[in-house]
């Protein structure tokens, strides 16, 4: 399959190419360039001058998930899984498709310091829980910092769960990692030595032992400098590296020990305001931890936001001046380097996954609009094929509503809905969103 | 940048000042001051909204208010003349609904002003609660937005909301016209089924019957006061009724918070019933009413583009396209930058807009739903919206078109007072700069 004649963002080192051609051979990209020579029976599509980007990776989304992300019930839940719940039936996936999104990194929420495992996925619409899954991507698990893990904006009732303070969250992660440390060690010595019981094993502790064995990424919720700081030093006496800071909106602030640690940050663009520990968050974050070496992306942790992650990428342009194409990595190769998988996603390069957006105009302008979104080289969204799913499901529509009208049925009463039961699954980061919980984000 | 010696010595005075101001709880940047002479914008490319686009043109400003826009103004000889080569003006960006100055921080209870107790509080007024040194100020008008209402929530009745001005050293400064609107939420017309309501669809159709009951009850209750002291003179004054006369009246619209069809029709039939003017706020639903907001003289207040489809089985789009179906079927409307965190993200008000251009609005009413219809449904177009001769000089000077997220807003004016655009993000960033630059030049710590 060849697309040819477009503007191709390639988020590689070829940068941005004018009437260049992208060759696509079983799912995988085979060459990226202006001469790029395509078998005679390959498929071609045209692109008109258009553009056409890697897929919007989502480094931080709750999409999917058919029940709450938080198993807030104690300060470490690391032993439950993102993974074993993944709703391929949830419309968002549909609609971030519309907005180009074709991986995401399905997150637990952020009630506790230690959360549970979180699932990348790739946005196969149509497709079954285990097929969304994107295989051989590391595994990764959620960490949490600040007011929510201390349950700060949680009400009056909530001030008993261990830790309540900054102090005790740095730690309650120590306690932690001595924990897992213990419990490999009594592994190892009972295999060595076969001396009494085998020590009874323990999912939570596994998980904790991974990130000690680097197998397993900590993908942290953090905001202020203090507590970036703090978990860094921990990390760095465990001789751990952390995978990614979530939000991290005071890591401009610290931004040379990130990148001495070799941590990354995944943020939001430009909020702020809504809670005290974000009062200091600035949309010229992005740009002041690009500048000092730090990778860079921007998520959206939100089902809206996440629709338009381009536009987002476009706010480093704006605020401190990054790159266009840089800019446009913060939505593609750079969540791709945080989640470990940008060997096979995160730019349009030869040996890549087909994960591909074609846009009506320049991808960082709001005004262009994403007209096909394709997956390993197959089509899971097409504007015109939108717009005939409408016209045929306002058709189906109509004709029920006339078979019910013609029925004779007696029509319910008021009240008397009926229920559908998905509308009753939370689907949302209880204590990420708002719902005037008061404990937004 | 500006290329006008004059302009940059006013501003940077401005600056000046804000630096020694220091910082006590109140954002350090100062309330421009009036020139004292007439300001000449020279050779820019005039966006007037009301009248078109005219290149290499004049704005002359004399006394806050706009006294020629065109290509052959006189320009008075002791004027300040600021060259504008290559820039572009517009009027001051408008968001038609917020809560600026009113929160600070969403999850700090101290710092909420926008919820009153109860929920009949018609007498309750936005604009004496707004701090003028909200750091959201100087924020949201960096990006071009200079006019903002402001507005109470919550309950039925929530209080009056005021037309702000963003640049002022107190709220009466800020406040361009008290009193424009009374804000009403109106109640859900259906059960609401998720995980999060307790409540059974039964006992929330009685809630809603209840709430309708209530609402009614305070107009005729108002009205039997408004008898009551224009038989005696001497009945006691009530401060809630008291508020409720110009809406009796006519005078003042309500502003009701609806979204759902149902919710819509509703409110416009309230409307009729009571004989008071009303603009809808919210409005995802409006394009489906389309012929009764027109036909009842109902315009419209979309809050935010930025949304998700209300019902699973809508377009994914179906946000998107409100202004745009709006436009096309002729009802009076405009674009709010409203969304889950309030003040804070007005500023990319221009953003919606330039939203609705991708599905569908024409450029040109993209601009003008942030800026003149605004100022028309609010009430307040003899003053601002648009560059007109005799409006007030509440404008920027950009690089390019506002609704392109790298336009650069250069200078503004409210009410022909040059305003400092410095804000918290720049101090912050500036501040975090330096670090990075001494960490690179000077010696290690």
């Amino acid at each position: 399959m060849l697309f040819r004649n477009g503007t191709i963002w390639t988020s590689g080192d070829k940068g941005i190419l004018e009437n260049a051609s992208v060759l696509v051979v079983e799912g995988r990209i085979q060459a990226v360039g202006a001469d790029v020579a395509a078998p005679a029976d390959a498929v071609v599509i045209d692109l008109a001058g258009r553009h056409l980007t890697p897929g919007i990776i989502d480094c931080h989304s709750h999409m999917a998930t058919d029940g709450g992300v938080n198993e807030g019930t104690q300060a470490i839940t690391a032993e439950v899984r993102i993974g074993d719940f993944i709703d391929s039936d949830d419309v968002t996936i549909y609609r971030q498709l519309a907005g180009g999104v074709t991986a995401a990194n399905i997150l637990h929420g952020s009630a506790n310091p230690i959360g549970g495992q979180n699932q990348v996925i790739k946005l196969r619409w149509g497709c079954l829980p285990e097929e969304m899954k994107l295989a051989g991507a590391p595994q990764g698990i959620k960490f949490a910092l600040g007011e929510n893990v201390k349950q700060a904006n949680w009400g009056d009732e909530h001030t008993t769960r261990y830790p309540q303070t900054r102090m005790g969250v740095e730690q309650i992660m120590r306690d932690a990692f001595e924990a897992a440390r213990h419990y490999r060690q009594q592994q190892h010595t009972w295999q060595k030595t076969g001396r009494g019981l085998p020590p009874r094993r323990d999912l939570e502790l596994e998980a904790i032992a991974e990130i000690l064995e680097g197998t397993r990424w900590i993908h942290c919720h953090s905001y202020r400098q203090d507590e970036i700081l703090a978990l860094l030093r921990t990390l760095d006496e465990f001789d751990i590296t952390i995978g990614s800071f979530q939000h991290i909106l005071e890591g401009y602030k610290v931004a040379d020990v990130m990148a001495a640690h070799g941590a990354t940050g995944s943020a939001f663009a430009d909020w702020w305001a809504y809670k005290f520990e974000v009062y200091d968050a600035i949309p010229y974050a992005g740009a002041l931890m690009h500048n000092a070496g730090v990778v860079v992306s921007f998520n959206s942790d939100d089902r809206e936001l996440g629709r338009h992650l381009n536009q987002e990428a476009a706010k480093a342009v704006k605020y401190g001046g990054v790159a266009p194409h840089e800019a446009l990595k913060f939505v593609t190769l750079n969540p791709a380097k945080q989640l470990r998988i940008d060997d096979r996603v995160g730019s349009v390069e030869a040996g890549k996954d087909a994960d591909l957006v074609v846009w009506s105009g320049d991808p960082l302008a709001i005004t262009s609009r994403v007209e096909q979104t394709w997956i390993d080289g197959r089509r899971y969204f097409d504007l015109e094929e939108d717009r005939e799913l409408r016209r045929r499901d306002a058709e189906v529509r109509n004709t029920l509503v006339q078979k019910i009208l013609g029925s004779g049925e007696e029509m319910a009463a008021e009240g008397e809905a009926n229920v559908d039961e998905s509308d009753l699954w939370p689907r949302a980061d209880l204590f990420c969103h708002g719902h005037d919980h008061g404990h937004a984000q | 940048m500006i290329r006008s010696g004059g302009l940059r010595l006013m501003l940077l005075g401005v600056l000046a000042a804000g630096a020694m101001a220091g910082r006590a709880g109140a954002h350090p940047e100062v309330p421009g001051e009036a020139a004292g002479r007439p300001v000449a914008i020279t050779a820019a490319t005039v966006h007037t909204v009301s009248g078109g686009v005219v290149n290499d043109a004049t704005v002359l400003i004399r006394k806050g208010r706009i006294a020629a826009v065109g290509k052959d103004v006189k320009i008075p000889k002791r004027a300040i003349r600021i060259d504008a080569t290559g820039k572009h003006v517009f009027p001051g960006l408008f968001a038609a609904n917020s809560d600026l100055g009113l929160v600070e921080i969403n999850s700090i209870r101290a710092t909420l002003d926008k919820n009153e107790t109860g929920s009949i509080t018609p007498n309750v007024k936005a604009w004496v609660s707004v701090n003028p040194d909200s750091e959201m100020i100087p924020v949201t008008r960096s990006n071009g937005v200079l006019l903002a209402l402001t507005a109470p929530t919550g309950g039925l009745l929530a209080g009056q909301s005021a037309v702000l001005q963003l640049d002022g050293w107190t709220y009466e400064d800020l406040t361009l016209k008290p009193a424009v609107a009374m804000h009403v939420g109106w109640p859900a017309m259906s059960p609401v089924i998720d995980w999060e309501t307790e409540r059974s669809a039964k006992e929330q159709l009685a809630d809603r019957d209840t709430a309708l009951e209530r609402l009614r009850g305070a107009f005729d209750d108002a009205r039997a006061y408004a008898k009551a002291r224009a038989a005696d003179p001497a009945t006691p004054r009530d401060a809630r009724w008291e508020a409720m006369l110009p809406v009796l009246a006519g005078e003042q619209p309500l502003i009701i918070d609806a979204d759902d069809l149902q919710q819509i029709q509703a409110a416009v039939a309230f409307a009729v019933e009571q004989k008071v003017k009303i603009i809808i706020h919210g409005g995802y639903d409006a394009p489906h009413c389309a012929r009764l907001l027109k036909e009842h003289d109902v315009p419209v207040i979309v809050s935010e583009v930025y949304r998700l489809p209300l019902r699973r089985w809508e377009p994914y789009d179906s946000a998107y396209t409100v202004p745009a179906r709006l436009h096309a079927a002729g009802v009076a409307y405009c674009i709010s930058g409203g969304g889950r965190f309030g003040a804070s993200m007005l500023r990319n008000l221009p953003y919606h807009a330039a939203m609705a251009v991708a599905f569908g609005l024409p450029a040109e009413a993209a601009l003008e739903a942030i800026t003149l219809a605004p100022a028309e449904i609010l009430g307040v177009a003899d003053r601002v919206g648009s560059l007109e001769v005799g409006k007030d000089a509440t404008l920027i000077i950009t690089d390019g078109d506002p609704l392109e997220t790298g336009t650069k807003v250069e200078a503004a004016f409210v009410q022909g007072r040059p305003v400092d655009l410095n804000d918290r993000h720049k101090r912050l960033w500036k501040k975090y700069e330096e670090k990075y630059r001494r960490l690179e030049s000077g010696p290690s710590r």
